[in-house]
């Protein structure tokens, strides 16, 4: 490279930096005028390229979306520590300064590497949707997870989360075009929402004319609030997901998709409506105490 | 286009970062609204998708949760460190993918053709996101790398040349041969008259 290039070089970059901060294309050339010729129409081009990329604005819901994402990794990892190191206090030298037996903690660390190794297949499995060769891994973990031990309240959580992360899945299948996955996923998500709710003493019958939801003697007001913010969260979040997918997928596909936002918007509505009025006074299924909008006589 | 390094406040930023990898939560949220702006537009500028944008965007984030422990302050830029992260996931995902999006940049379109000019009103010339895009093909893997940090993130050279694993001047040879590229790619006119744009052509 000769001493012109690299000099071209380097007040191209000067006038590019000086654009970038509102200088205008003039004022820099007036600055270098033995190099005009050469310069004007670099930087021209490179003005109209920022110009460019810098129209391109963030989503304020996608944005706030992935801080709340990161703020709940936090607060999980925040925990996780805290529950991590709470428990290996248990293995710290008592007072008497007599260390603790060395098998137990070989045993501990063997199973600290394999927990790592566990963690690793996790970590990798947690992104996957159906069909991918890690995403046994993942549901695996989520039937260990129902099957620990909690209270009805936890699990009933527990369910919600799954039915977000199934939508989470469906949006990305929906995404590959995998309408047909994507719809099967629905039905599971209904499932775990149903489930959810008995969990905190709410009945969903698969035909609520003939029997209605209600209150069981199990059901706490406290769960049932916890519950109802969480779905409700849950639901925006999982309509918002999928209304981004509408216009990227051709029209066929469209009202597939649309069906099942509309399934989902039931399936949630239908829940958080249950959770306010399941066991209240005179209760009696919404369609029958608020006919649709325009039938009404 | 001011990069970290000339930053008003890069102690605060290092402060930050320190407090991050102490574990204090609001210092991520920080760290998150003085990047997220400039990562997204990089991938956005490299994937040519809003929505994997964001997906990306995110993924970045939570990726830096989990490595944030292990950058060290040792002249490597923390800007360079969370881009590489970028286009480690952008690579991962194309792999994934194994092919670019068919429809690309509709929404950036539709953003940029509605906005005002503000970073140059005597151009009389005004490219779409998607000529640019397109323009873009023609450049190598390292020269569309070098641009993407330099306009569409807003690095210095001396934090592009960290991220790519370059010198400072390849970084600007690297530019200057893009921007010649483009220059071809583009048609723009060698020689322009500056005049200002008359209003129906800045309405557009």
């Amino acid at each position: 490279m000769n001493t012109q290039d690299e000099h071209l070089d380097y007040i191209l970059d000067r006038c590019i930096e000086r654009i970038a901060a509102g200088e205008s294309v003039s004022s820099c050339l007036a600055s270098y005028p033995d190099d005009r010729d050469e310069l004007e129409p670099l930087l021209r081009v490179a003005a109209v390229t920022m110009r460019a990329v810098s129209a391109v604005e963030t989503n304020r819901v996608a944005k706030a979306r992935g801080l709340r994402m990161l703020n709940d990794a936090v607060a999980e990892r925040t925990a996780g520590k805290r529950s991590l190191f709470g428990w290996l206090s248990a293995l710290r030298p008592p007072a008497s300064g007599r260390l603790v037996a060395k098998p137990l903690l070989a045993g501990v660390a063997v199973l600290v590497v394999a927990s790592g190794l566990a963690f690793g297949a996790d970590r990798a499995a947690a992104d996957s949707v159906p069909g991918d060769p890690l995403y046994w891994v993942k549901t695996s973990r989520e039937s260990l997870s129902l099957m620990m031990p909690k209270s009805d309240a936890a699990r009933a959580q527990e369910h919600a989360r799954l039915a977000k992360v199934r939508s989470d899945e469906m949006g990305r299948l929906v995404r590959m075009g995998d309408i047909p996955a994507a719809q099967r996923h629905s039905v599971t998500i209904s499932l775990h929402l149903s489930r959810s709710a008995e969990l905190v003493g709410v009945t969903m019958s698969t035909n609520p004319i003939e029997m209605p939801a209600r209150m069981g003697p199990s059901a706490r007001d406290n769960d049932i609030a916890q519950l109802k913010l969480l779905l409700a969260h849950d639901w925006q979040y999982t309509k918002s997901l999928l209304e981004q997918q509408i216009s990227r997928l051709p029209l066929e596909q469209q009202s597939a998709l649309r069906d099942m936002m509309l399934r989902q918007d039931l399936n949630y509505r239908f829940l958080i409506w249950m959770l306010d009025t399941a066991g209240a006074p005179g209760w009696s299924p919404f369609w029958i105490t608020q006919p649709p909008g325009g039938r009404q006589p | 286009m001011q990069g970290e390094t000339a930053h008003a406040q890069p102690d605060a930023l290092e402060q930050l970062i320190r407090r991050a990898q102490g574990g204090d939560a609001s210092a991520f949220g920080h760290l998150y609204e003085h990047f997220y702006d400039k990562i997204f537009r990089y991938v956005m500028f490299k994937t040519g998708d809003r929505i994997d944008a964001e997906d990306i965007t995110t993924d970045v984030f939570l990726r830096m949760l989990e490595s944030i422990g292990s950058f060290k302050f040792q002249g490597y830029p923390f800007s360079s460190w969370l881009f590489r992260i970028a286009h480690n996931l952008i690579v991962d995902h194309f792999r994934r993918r194994s092919r670019r999006q068919a429809a690309p940049l509709e929404d950036a379109m539709a953003v940029a053709s509605g906005s005002p000019s503000d970073m140059d009103h005597k151009i009389d010339v005004d490219l779409s996101v998607a000529e640019v895009y397109e323009a873009m093909d023609d450049l190598t893997d390292l020269q569309r790398e070098v641009m993407s940090l330099r306009f569409a993130a807003g690095l210095s050279v001396r934090e592009t040349a960290e991220a790519v694993g370059r010198k400072e001047n390849a970084v600007k040879a690297l530019q200057h041969a893009a921007v010649k590229k483009l220059r071809s790619a583009l048609n723009v006119p060698a020689k322009g008259s500056f005049e200002p744009a008359s209003p129906r052509a800045r309405n557009r």
